[in-house]
């Protein structure tokens, strides 16, 4: 049996005033600031802004759906971007040129999408939302203490901590910045399903 | 047992819990909804999706670029 066609005014509007993803940049932003890492604060406040401006507008008609969707770049460009972590390697002008190509380039990608009626999403899904919540706080824990302790990261490490020295060797890096890559066009191919979806 | 053990054994947690999720999704979808359906349901939101690539493409600057 075929399954009734629906349209943005069946959907529910959200009852919240504050666009809690925006809230999420403020926040973020914020405690960047207070980790010592102004530029990225700015980063984070900058596109918190953009989105206050840009959301004027609201959500985009049924009409939008139809968009083809972009087409995105696979295996090649996972390959081109270990690579350069294995002949350059990490905190080189190459690997910042990569590493900011990529996101300028995925937030144009998106940004350039309005947004799209609201759906419901399944209950559980906050299962998944409760683990991020609560590695960004046991993150936020670890790196109060380690403050506290006068910086020891020996004794107080935070994420960042326990994983940097595992990125010393080229060949885990080039690993490393692949896997990041594939999970970038994964969360942009995740983004292309959802505006295909009336 | 000291501070280092307890926050790896913490974030070992976090990382237990994630894999044991992924698994749930993938033998009972119907239970635990998959990741990518609730990004899905998520992403909709130009916000929702901004932020999402932002905090990805941090990673990669802070772990890749920042000193």
């Amino acid at each position: 049996m075929a399954t009734p066609e629906r349209h943005a005014a069946d959907y529910p509007r959200s009852r919240l005033v504050v666009d809690l993803p925006v809230a999420a940049l403020f926040l973020t932003s914020l405690a960047h600031w207070i980790r010592g890492a102004p530029a990225d604060g700015v980063v984070f406040a900058g596109a918190a802004v953009l989105l206050l401006v840009t959301e004027r507008h609201g959500t985009a008609s049924d009409a939008f759906v139809a968009t083809p969707p972009a087409r995105l770049p696979g295996a090649s460009l996972i390959v081109a971007v270990a690579l350069v972590a294995l002949v350059f390697g990490r905190q080189t002008v190459p690997m910042f040129l990569t590493v900011v190509a990529l996101g300028v380039g995925a937030l144009v990608v998106e940004w350039r999408e309005p947004s799209l009626p609201a759906r419901p999403v399944p209950r559980r899904g906050r299962l998944w939302a409760a683990l991020a919540i609560s590695w960004c706080l046991w993150e936020l824990v670890s790196f109060v203490y380690e403050q506290a302790a006068g910086g020891l990261s020996l004794t107080h490490p935070t994420m960042s901590d326990l994983v940097d020295p595992m990125l010393a060797n080229r060949a885990v890096q080039a690993l490393a910045l692949g896997v990041w890559t594939a999970a970038g066009l994964a969360l942009l191919r995740a983004a292309s399903a959802a505006r295909r979806v009336a | 047992m000291n501070s280092r053990l307890v926050t790896e054994i913490g974030f070992g947690a976090i990382v237990a819990a994630a894999v044991l999720l992924w698994l749930g999704s993938r033998l009972y979808p119907k239970k635990i909804p998959p990741l990518t359906t609730v990004l899905a349901g998520l992403m909709r939101k130009r916000s929702a999706r901004i932020a999402l690539v932002l905090a990805w493409w941090w990673v990669g600057w802070h772990f890749f670029v920042q000193n």
